[in-house]
């Protein structure tokens, strides 16, 4: 007679989920500050109401062993009040997520997790998603006009990121691997090697090693903004000038979360690379691609596809970023008036950014989940 | 030199505000005579004084620049200009006889006469326009039929018996001016008004734009979707707040390739219109304008004009599903933007006032001696 042997939780496990950005982190947050990941004989604690992209500055502050001033409120522990939570629990997992802790050294990354959580926890992991460079790159880019963040095209913003090496994935992960050794694991963020084609499937899958795991309904954060939609944004951002960042970050992130509950966009058209930028990207990233799946996916030429993907579906000429190519002068016309009434409000003296994030906050924990399409993730592991 | 204080008393989408903005700014000039207006916009605030004088009750409490009658009086009394102005649409609504005895205790002592004018819009552009003011200020919703029977049911659109009462209270220092067909001194109510208020006296200086045009079907359908969600809201945000937009509107140029298209009235409605103040046209063309039938001929050609069928102007007609995401996404984030504890209305209409002002300012520096 075979016996079936399930798994068990080990002890207790802080699992430090670190982006990268536009890697569904969102969604995932949503999963988990709503409570609706469920790991079969296993307790989760996901101590934020959002997430934890808070405590850059406390881990910056931390690792240079400097204070931070940061006030904690509810939802938002700082250091001293995560730890608190985490030694008092009884859960199995713990889960922390910050996509802006991409922007951190790992080396500077483990030194704060090593002070304040090594002692209290049975196993610290950390779990990152890769996305291809192109696409990272498009997906970047979109963001940065949607958040009004950038004012050139996309030749101008690879000019930026060449600067900085953000997209050296291989140099970046090879370091989080030297710091964290096998409790770093790296995920490619493509559908196709995603368990059950979803990052929240994948992650709870991984993370949580592999027990069994149910997902409840949650909000969906679409990142996927048609070209036309960005157009809108980017149309709404023009009026507002570069001292504004919050305003304008949060302020984007309202606007396209209530698209989202209007509906999916009529116009599928995509922001795309164009040919010679593609053509750029691969000869820029072609290394870089083929030493992280190398490194990290046994070899399996995951991102060095992705990036001759991208040139296949590159245009012939750079798509236009004027939103007068995709709204005629009258429809223009509302939405300037409507802009205009928008901007005049945001110029009184009230904390817009800290108004725009708490309603995000409270429309996450409202009963009312957003009208989007969670049949897919509705599924028993 | 003798004194002469012009009170206009509107109506209601006549072109008051283009009356009131050009004479705010300082854009209209007489050649040897000045004309003092007393207000930063208009003196529809007054109507806190009526009811006051009403009531026997205390003045509210208001800005310094809000000048109660008896200030206004203290003010025209003391001033040098040949010809004072006040100008409220909102009087038109008053009593005659309860705005006359207001007139004989305050301004009758400083002045030397008291003209009182009122333009009257022939009915079916009356209601039309009457119609898109209120879907502008949020105060209605529904169609231009149930419109239509509202006004006739409270009596907005029947002018002879009103205006019988200014004319009875006043007597020949009540002037009625038509704003229908071809009878506008110049084609212009602002230039008609300055012909009729100061009579025998030479425009030096008129602006050349007009204030608070009405919208057009598309605008309507446009401001209507931005009010649907303030219902609940006090009347005098939804005001505001829908002459913030559509001063917007006014301020980004239409395309040129678009022709600006009006709302019909269908010959269905237009019939039902015209019956029901059939009486009224010839009534106030017999009292005010020698018989000619001004008024009674401008309902028959609204049947001529009118169109046979309807013409449905949903959201849905009006704007791709694309584009009302967007103005529902915007419409959301500035509900949540107008829940943040803040004077709204003050500031939408602080707004209005600031945009005069800034006229009035340019009009100053162009006129001054360099």
């Amino acid at each position: 007679m075979s016996q079936i042997i399930r798994k068990q939780p080990q002890g207790k496990t802080l699992i430090l989920h670190i982006g990268d950005h536009k890697t569904g982190s969102t969604t995932l947050q949503n999963a988990f500050a709503t409570g609706q990941v469920f790991v079969e004989g296993a307790r989760i604690l996901y101590p934020a109401d959002l997430n934890h992209n808070y405590l850059l500055g406390a881990f910056r502050a931390e690792a240079a062993d400097q204070t931070s001033f940061f006030v904690p409120r509810p939802g938002r522990p700082d250091l001293a009040q995560l730890r608190a939570q985490i030694e008092a629990t009884d859960a199995n997992y713990i889960v922390i997520s910050g996509e802006q802790f991409e922007n951190l050294a790992a080396s500077d990354f483990k030194r704060v997790t090593d002070r304040w959580f090594a002692d209290i926890v049975d196993r610290i992991r950390v779990v990152a998603y890769a996305r291809p460079h192109a696409q990272r790159f498009i997906s970047n880019f979109a963001e940065l006009v949607k958040i009004g963040a950038i004012e050139g095209g996309m030749d101008a913003y690879l000019e930026r990121i060449l600067e900085t090496g953000r997209y050296h994935f291989a140099t970046r992960f090879g370091l989080w691997r030297e710091a964290f050794g096998d409790d770093f694991l790296l995920r490619p963020m493509i559908r196709e090697q995603l368990f059950n084609g979803s990052v929240v499937d994948d992650f709870a899958h991984y993370a949580f090693d592999e027990l069994p795991v149910r997902l409840g309904e949650f909000a969906i954060d679409n990142q996927s903004t048609g070209l036309s939609e960005l157009m809108f944004l980017k149309f709404i951002q023009d009026r507002f000038d570069q001292s504004q960042k919050f305003i304008r970050h949060t302020m984007a992130r309202e606007i396209v979360r209530y698209m989202g509950t209007f509906g999916q966009g009529k116009t599928s058209e995509k922001l795309r690379l164009h040919r010679a930028l593609a053509t750029d990207l691969r000869a820029l990233y072609w290394e870089d691609a083929r030493a992280l799946d190398k490194a990290f996916f046994q070899a399996a030429p995951l991102f060095e596809t992705a990036l001759e993907e991208a040139c296949e579906a590159a245009t012939e000429v750079p798509v236009s970023l004027e939103p007068a190519d995709y709204y005629t002068a009258e429809e223009l016309r509302y939405l300037g008036a409507l802009r205009e009434i928008l901007w005049d409000a945001m110029q009184t003296k009230k904390n817009w950014p800290a108004i725009f994030h708490n309603n995000r906050v409270q429309s996450l924990h409202s009963d009312a989940v957003p009208q989007v399409d969670a049949a897919s993730y509705h599924k028993p592991a | 030199m003798a004194k002469t204080l012009i009170i206009h008393i509107g109506g209601h989408k006549t072109g008051s505000t283009t009356i009131q903005e050009a004479f705010a700014a300082g854009q209209v000039r007489l050649e040897g005579a000045h004309v003092l207006y007393p207000a930063r916009l208009d003196h529809n605030y007054l109507r806190a004084d009526v009811l006051s004088h009403i009531n026997s009750t205390p003045l509210p409490a208001r800005g310094p620049r809000m000048l109660s009658f008896a200030q206004l009086a203290k003010r025209i009394g003391s001033a040098k200009a040949k010809y004072a102005l006040i100008s409220a649409e909102y009087f038109e609504t008053v009593d005659a006889d309860v705005f006359k005895q207001i007139v004989e205790h305050h301004f009758a002592p400083v002045v030397d006469e008291v003209r009182i004018v009122s333009y009257v819009r022939s009915h079916v552009p009356r209601l039309l326009s009457g119609y898109s003011e209120a879907l502008k200020i949020g105060w209605f919703q529904d169609g231009i039929e149930a419109f239509f029977e509202k006004t006739a049911s409270d009596g907005t659109l029947h002018y002879a018996p009103r205006f019988a009462k200014w004319r009875a209270a006043f007597g020949d220092a009540f002037v009625l001016r038509p704003m229908v067909g071809q009878q506008l001194v110049g084609g212009s109510v602002l230039e008609d008004f300055i012909a009729t208020a100061f009579a025998g006296e030479r425009i030096a200086a008129l602006p050349d734009r007009v204030s608070n045009p009405s919208l057009d079907l598309k605008d309507q359908t446009f401001v209507q979707i931005m009010q649907e969600p303030f219902q609940k809201r006090q009347n005098w945000f939804r005001h505001t707040f829908g002459w913030e937009l559509a001063r917007q509107l006014q301020t980004i140029p239409r395309d040129p390739g678009k022709a600006v298209q009006p709302r019909p009235l269908d010959r269905n409605i237009t019939r039902r219109v015209v019956e029901t103040y059939r009486a009224d046209a010839a009534e106030l063309d017999a009292m005010f304008f020698d018989s000619v039938p001004l008024f009674q001929d401008a309902l028959q050609e609204a049947i001529t004009t009118a169109p046979e069928t309807a013409v449905t102007c949903t959201p849905e007609d009006v704007f791709h599903p694309d584009m009302m995401r967007n103005i529902h996404a915007l419409r959301a984030v500035l509900c949540d933007v107008f829940e943040a504890r803040y004077n709204w209305s003050a500031h939408f209409h602080g707004q209005r006032i600031r945009a005069v002002e800034h006229a009035l300012a340019e009009t100053r520096r162009d006129v001054s001696p360099t």
